[in-house]
């Protein structure tokens, strides 16, 4: 018998009891409902097998401590931990896949420091961006961590999946504004991983650098409980400009083109293609008005200092121009690019087959791809989500493409590319749930083929995702020495098992 | 500002734990689990508490859900509705209203949801824990209509009321006994304005608490208001309690034809008269101070400017301003329904943070907008310690009016 | 291309045939839906004030202002 087939303790009457003694009566919830909305994340789930992913209990704790006692108790009871943050990661690492006890951090929102001197900050990973950025706003300092979750997202969830950010392009991602972390093992050990040995330091030549390791591992190794972060000056000014492109190769080649340019300033750059664009204007205000030879839209933003982004935004017209690109003016650069992180969430945005509105939740498929690899990866995810929307009518729908930069500090080579695909979520079944996975599949297949990773900002560690991941797309020995890893650390198998196929580092 | 209609007619079928949830409301409930990322959540102020996410938006509708397919009763999950402040912040934030709203004519209704659950829940035999202070609440607000006459005009004992009712103000059972020194204050600036008005002395029930309790009931006193109205000949109606205002502004228009009958908030009307009048306070009050948007304004019916305009209006006094928009996830603790008769505690707590947020910029005094807001803040000021004295709008525009500053209110009840 | 939509008092609107069967609308009016835009208007407003203190404008040779 092997860690990961043997049976898991249960979360008995004794168990939960413990769990009071250590949290406080209030901070160990067993109803039901408050179990149940702990199920899922934010990708559409299997609603159709809800209670097989309802925890046994949640447990709110308020600090390190509240975590090691817990961590402790379940290693102790071999009982399956899921971490859970702000549970926005389109990769459901906050998912329990085997039920258990989901630690739910959000009380562990403290601000602990703010060090101006050294520009950065030590706060509690419960906590979220925009809360952060409203206390550091009267500072004039900013966190710049831009995501579509940006309102709700928080920390513990984005070192959990190792988080991307819309304009990373100027202020990096999560690995890079991430300083240091405190992290709790499975057995209750705390330990702090940084550059070297230290908290602040953000480039040292001191040992293994292990912040990596215990970054982007989605709650399998460890439950991270405190971070020092990177502070930015809050920026003198934005820019967002959009252009309209009728084909996709001037598209392409002007993205190439303000990318490659070498800007400083330059936040992100953009592509939303045909489809996007037709997606768009069902019901986009911004998108609506758009003359019919508008076919693709590329976008560049720029943050920093004014006295260097107005002459870069005079070259990024004159590039975007140069490839026959149309100014779509400042409002719709103000209107669309301030929708950025709600586009999305309006839920009548599907259609059936005969264009009645319809509920349907979003899913973004994202890839790691380099520049290269785009124009076939998009029309193959194309091509893909199309032949399942004619195999499934009215229960998945093609909502077009988006490629972001997705290099940090610097716009070229690596990029985003993502085809966000609606779904009928509330009509899913067992055989439309195996559609979608088989769909997710051959998108992350096609992926591979190119050389190319199946994620770049939620993770590969949902089904569908995990084994084209782990077993194709790192066969070259890196997920050999992931199981290695995860057995040392985790021996019994309780961090969220059932992700990233790493029940298999328990097969003896 | 025209009344705002915005109705659901299936949530007058009442859920029961004795029947399935009807296919209307499971789609009522994914619309908002749908979109995952929990905008309502983070921006809730009882959530910014609790930290718990089944008190929130997100949580309500999940658990529906939750429920619809098979997983809980609908009766577990009363507990979960009584923490929500009935503030709208959840519902304006909603990409479904916020974002697309207006496109799809239709949009998320957290607040009717919540009463609608509570009501159903105590139609259906449940009880709610706390709600005897509710009912004690509510049963002393009958007792004010049943007595009416006297106690109802008892705030402008010794003012001057010289007009009919075409102007009529509009003082509910709490601004009438506890929160007096905004009706009377008011009613002298707009004697000093030289405005004539009336005072409409049946007001009946308008706590929005009823509406969590007996929808009905709340709906029997509003008719009969809207019938009074238009007996009397009422024309334009000043509102001191912006919880009457969102009220007579959202819920009256879903039942009542209120044509004819403007509705106004107080500080509206006053700055309205000020600027056709040509009339400038005449004191000066020097001195900054922070302003806190009552949620029944700021997100219900997302009026933010008035009361800012009429302290713009005061010589010498400053609002350190936190925009409107960033005050969606303020609220003082009160909420607008029954939220602090149940969770004293949580209340209490939101209370400190907001007006820890305004000692932060560095001032001394928080205006508010609201009786419910100042009643709050003082009992926070006092219990907490900290040093912002929370002051009414009008209580400063009278002041600068000449109006003599009144600290005591006449005993009322 | 563009779905057919309908243009109401200054603002757009999906066309009512588009819900009627699966999902409906509710009773709303335009003060309602007035409500909505300048809600939408102070979030947008607050997004950009968030992230930078002032939204660039684009060159002057770029774009005419509209009268």
């Amino acid at each position: 018998m092997t860690a990961a087939t043997s049976t898991y303790g249960a979360v008995t009457d004794e168990v939960v009891a413990e769990l009071k003694r250590l949290l406080g009566d209030e901070n160990v919830l067993t109803d039901m409902h408050e179990r149940a909305m702990r199920a899922f994340s934010c990708a559409p789930a299997p609603l159709h097998r809800w209670k097989d992913q309802t925890p046994d209990v949640v447990v709110l704790p308020g600090s390190t401590e509240d975590v090691v006692g817990v961590l402790k108790l379940a290693n102790e009871r071999r009982i399956p931990v899921t971490p859970r943050a702000g549970a926005s990661g389109l990769a459901d690492g906050a998912m329990p896949l085997r039920k258990g006890i989901c630690v739910d951090i959000k009380r562990m929102n403290e601000i602990f420091e703010i060090d101006e001197d050294n520009m950065c900050a030590t706060v509690g990973t419960g906590i979220n961006m925009l809360k952060l950025n409203e206390v550091l706003e009267p500072l004039g300092k900013i966190y710049p961590d831009d995501l579509a979750g940006y309102a709700n997202a928080m920390l513990g969830g984005r070192i959990g999946c190792g988080g991307w950010t819309l304009i990373g392009g100027k202020f990096g991602h999560i690995p890079d504004t991430v300083i240091s972390m405190e992290c709790v093992l499975p057995d209750g050990q705390v330990i702090w991983v940084g550059g070297g040995g230290t908290k602040k330091i953000r480039k040292s030549s001191s040992g293994y650098r292990l912040k990596d390791l215990f970054m982007q591992h989605q709650g399998t190794l460890c439950i991270a409980t405190k971070a020092v972060i990177e502070l930015y000056p809050k920026s003198e000014v934005e820019f967002a400009g959009y252009f309209a492109f009728d084909n996709w190769d001037d598209a392409y080649a002007a993205l190439y083109d303000v990318t490659t340019r070498g800007f400083g300033n330059l936040s992100s750059a953009m592509i939303f293609d045909d489809k996007k664009i037709d997606f768009l204007r069902r019901d986009d205000e911004a998108f609506i008005p758009l003359p019919k030879e508008v076919k693709f839209v590329d976008l560049f933003t720029m943050y920093g200092l004014k006295c260097e982004v107005e002459p870069a935004v005079r070259e990024g017209f004159r590039i975007m121009k140069k490839h026959g690109g149309r100014y779509l003016g400042p409002e719709q650069g103000e209107g669309d690019w301030a929708s950025r992180h709600d586009r999305y969430h309006l839920s009548y945005h599907g259609r059936t087959p005969d264009g009645q509105a319809t509920l349907m939740s979003w899913h973004c498929e994202d890839t790691a791809a380099y520049h290269t690899a785009l124009p076939i990866l998009r029309e193959q995810y194309h091509e893909i989500v199309g032949r399942y929307m004619t195999e499934y009518p009215g229960v998945f729908d093609d909502w077009g493409i988006f490629i972001y930069t997705s290099n940090p500090f610097k716009g070229w080579g690596d990029y985003l590319i993502e085809i966000d695909v609606g779904i009928a979520e509330l009509q899913y079944n067992d055989e439309t749930w195996d559609a979608w996975i088989r769909m997710k599949r051959e998108i992350a297949e096609a992926a591979v083929a190119q050389e190319c990773s199946v994620s770049i900002c939620h993770g590969s560690c949902r089904e569908g995702d995990d084994d084209v991941a782990m077993h194709k797309e790192m066969k070259n020995g890196t997920f050999d020495i992931m199981k290695k890893i995860k057995r040392m650390i985790d021996p019994n198998n309780i961090m969220n098992p059932g992700k990233y196929c790493l029940d298999e580092a328990y097969d003896d | 500002m025209p009344y705002q209609l915005s109705k659901k007619d299936f949530y007058a079928e009442p859920l029961s734990k004795a029947k399935p949830i009807d296919e209307e409301f499971v789609k009522e409930a994914y619309l908002v689990f749908a979109c995952r990322h929990k905008f309502c959540r983070d921006i809730c102020p009882n959530f910014d508490i609790t930290r718990n996410e089944a008190h929130s938006s997100y949580g309500f509708h999940t658990s529906i859900l939750a429920v619809s397919r098979g997983v809980g009763q609908l009766d577990e999950l009363i507990d979960n509705f009584t923490y929500c402040l009935e503030c709208g912040a959840c519902e304006l934030r909603c990409p479904n209203t916020c974002m697309g709203g207006d496109f799809y004519r239709r949009s998320t209704t957290t607040v009717d949801l919540v009463r609608k659950i509570r009501r159903d829940h105590m139609a259906d035999g449940g009880e709610i824990k706390n709600w005897s202070a509710v009912k004690e609440y509510l049963d002393e607000h009958r007792g004010f209509v049943a007595t009416q006459g006297d106690l109802v005009t008892k705030w402008a004992e010794g003012i001057k009321v010289a007009g009919d009712l075409k102007t009529a103000l509009f003082v509910d059972f709490f601004t009438a006994t506890q929160g007096t020194e905004v009706p009377r204050l008011a009613a002298q600036v707009l004697n000093k304005l030289g405005v004539k008005y009336g005072i409409y002395t049946t007001p009946g029930v308008t706590a929005p608490e009823l509406l969590s309790e007996n929808d009905d009931e709340w709906k029997k006193y509003a008719g009969e208001n809207v019938a009074n109205f238009k007996k009397l000949g009422v024309q334009t109606l000043v509102v001191m309690n912006p919880h009457d205002y969102a009220l007579l502004i959202r819920e009256y228009p879903k039942w009542f034809d209120m044509d004819g009958i403007e509705t106004v908030f107080i500080t509206d009307f006053i700055l309205k008269k000020m600027k056709e009048k040509g009339v400038t306070p005449p004191k000066a009050i020097e001195g900054k101070f922070a302003y806190h948007d009552p949620c029944t304004l700021n997100t219900l019916v997302v009026e933010a400017e008035s009361p800012r305009d009429l302290v713009g209006m005061v010589p010498g006094a400053e609002i350190v301003d936190v925009p409107p928009g960033n005050q969606w996830r303020y609220c003082c603790g009160n909420g607008n329904g029954p939220y602090r008769k149940l969770h004293e505690d949580i209340a209490y707590r939101i209370g400190q943070k907001r007006l820890r947020a305004a000692a932060d910029l560095g001032v001394d005094t928080i205006l508010v907008a609201c009786p419910h807001c100042k009643d709050q803040f003082t009992d926070v000021k006092q219990k907490a310690g900290l040093p912002v004295e929370p002051v009414h709008v009008i209580e400063l525009v009278a002041k600068a009016m000449g109006i003599e500053w009144e600290t005591t209110s006449p005993t009322i009840g | 291309m563009a779905e057919e939509i309908i243009y109401k008092y200054g603002h757009i609107e999906i066309l009512p045939t588009r819900m009627q069967e699966y999902i409906k609308q509710q009773e709303m009016n335009e003060a309602e839906r007035e409500r909505i835009v300048k809600a939408r208007n102070i979030h947008l407003d607050w997004y950009h004030r968030h992230f930078a203190y002032e939204v660039l404008k684009p060159p002057a040779e770029e774009w005419e202002p509209k009268a």
